[in-house]
């Protein structure tokens, strides 16, 4: 059986691990609040809202709020991909399960690849629901070009890759809250130093040295949305972004493969 | 050990090498130097007391560990090459059986991997099924089956897709005594069609109509080995060769 056919075998095992895990059935009720959230969120009064006594149109929200929408609801996802990918590797190690899977003609890349892209694909069809809907309502709400959205689904894709792979491989050594909480404040971090990196307000620094050599997430985040509120960039710098993420999804996989080529199972 | 089969590419020779393998755990030696070869077509039995290395040669050879030192051998091949566990059936002591999945998914993804498809697939799975007594409980949780149930269904994974290498750890652990006598029909079945069988276990009577070579372990190091004949002494039971191998004898280790 060729190495493929074997991982789409596992990947769909794993994604079936996923949504009858309670990680996964928790993961689509925030799912389900945050459609609910953005419904309400985006339901300005067509000819806009009043802020600190000043009219403010619903196309000037939409700038605004579209992005920033966008943003967050991204994040918490990625938050999602990483709970998820914390405890796809790690239990069935822990439990000992993943030893009767390797001991059949089974790679450990393989394996752990396969575990990775199970939980990938759960989060990435409730992130198409989510991402697609607040779309959608943005479209119409705020009149926000739709295309836009899917740029940004692309780019959130990668993101939850990226700490997705970072995630199982902490998930290998620490205890699954100390994984949890570690990426976390991680996220939050970068998502932080990247904010301040795109509006020039970032200072000297730790936020430089992240920002400087931190995964772009929520950099390439800020570029896939910022047409929205008028935000557009060259082609280098698009591709600055990217290559960086590409990079950091590239180093992370390669070190949770190395990570669990020669671990000890039970 | 006696070879018992014509090597070619496909079937080696030997079906487990180990070589001066060593397994370090932290600062404890759970084996020590063992050297021992399987000869394809061989039904091996591994003795020894609690800690003495049975499991962990049985880890080494599926590649679930590595040797400290030393080398192992899986068919010719570094175990932690997967084509080296092609055709090899697998029954750990106490199965951890992916507690959220059925029964009938569980066996079909272990038939998939073992190289099963299509109707094949589908009859072998009905044929292990009816074999082990699960025909009624194809849809059932594994979390919820009880230690025995989950016992066959270790063994149905086990020996899916005719392996032609089998480890079975402790294999009777777990069962009642019908369950124990239906195990012994299952491994002579496998050993009747030709699979080469290593077998760990505490419980000597199955080794001795199992098996016919047996490997004694003390203390991470082979004891005592050789064909089931040639290990006893006149009129010695199995038991009394381990009771005199283990507790008093010199160590003797025999090589390959």
């Amino acid at each position: 059986m060729s190495r493929f056919r074997v991982f789409v075998l596992l990947a769909a095992d794993a994604l079936r691990d996923a949504l009858r895990s309670r990680v996964g059935v928790g993961v689509l009720l925030v799912a389900v609040l945050l459609v609910l959230g953005v419904d309400r969120c985006t339901g300005a009064p067509s000819d806009g809202i009043t802020f600190n006594g000043r009219e403010l149109p619903a196309s000037v929200v939409g700038t605004i709020f579209g992005p920033l929408c966008f943003l967050v609801l991204s994040f918490v996802l990625v938050a999602a991909a990483a709970l998820i990918a914390s405890d796809a590797l790690a239990r069935p190690v822990d439990d000992g399960s993943a030893s009767l899977w390797l001991a059949r003609p089974v790679g450990r890349a393989t394996y752990a690849l396969s575990r990775l892209a199970g939980g990938l694909v759960l989060v990435a069809v409730i992130a198409l629901g989510v991402l697609g809907i607040a779309t959608a309502m943005l479209a119409s709400r705020y009149g926000l070009d739709w295309r836009v959205g899917i740029s940004g689904y692309v780019t959130f894709v990668a993101d939850a890759f990226v700490v997705s792979a970072v995630a199982m491989l902490l998930s290998l050594h620490l205890p699954r809250m100390l994984t949890l909480f570690g990426v976390f404040l991680w996220l939050q971090y970068v998502a932080f130093t990247n904010g301040l990196h795109v509006v020039g307000a970032l200072s000297e620094g730790g936020g430089r040295l992240v920002e400087g050599w931190g995964p772009p997430l929520g950099t390439a985040l800020l570029f896939a949305v910022g047409p929205w509120a008028g935000l557009h960039l060259s082609p280098e710098q698009r591709a600055l972004v990217a290559g960086r993420l590409a990079v950091w999804a590239a180093v992370a996989v390669a070190l949770l493969v190395l990570s669990f080529r020669r671990r000890d199972l039970r | 050990m006696a070879l018992s089969a014509a090597p070619d590419a496909a079937h080696p020779a030997i079906a487990l090498e180990l070589a001066g393998a060593t397994r370090l755990y932290g600062a404890r030696r759970a084996l020590d130097r063992v050297s021992l070869a399987v000869p394809a077509g061989a039904a091996v039995g591994l003795l020894g007391p609690n800690g003495a290395g049975k499991t962990t040669i049985l880890r080494l050879a599926l590649g679930l560990v590595a040797p400290s030192s030393g080398s192992v051998l899986l068919r010719g091949r570094d175990p932690f090459n997967p084509r080296a566990r092609e055709k090899v059936g697998w029954l750990p002591e106490r199965p951890a059986l992916p507690a959220r999945m059925t029964v009938i998914d569980f066996l079909r993804l272990h038939g998939e991997l073992a190289g099963l498809a299509g109707a094949d697939l589908e009859n072998e799975i009905d044929a292990r099924l009816a074999e082990m007594g699960l025909a009624d409980r194809v849809t059932e949780r594994l979390g919820g089956l009880s230690k025995g149930l989950a016992q066959r269904v270790g063994f149905a994974q086990a020996l899916l897709g005719s392996p032609e290498l089998v480890f079975l750890d402790e294999p009777t652990s777990g069962l009642d005594p019908l369950g124990i006598r239906d195990a012994r029909v299952w491994i002579a079945a496998a050993r009747a069609r030709g699979a080469t069988l290593v077998v760990s276990s505490h419980v000597l009577t199955e080794i001795e109509r199992l098996c016919d070579h047996v490997v004694i372990l003390h203390e991470g190091r082979i004891a005592a080995s050789g064909p089931l004949g040639e290990l006893l002494r006149d009129g010695e039971s199995l038991e009394d060769a381990y009771v005199r191998v283990v507790r008093g004898a010199p160590a003797a280790e025999l090589a390959p």
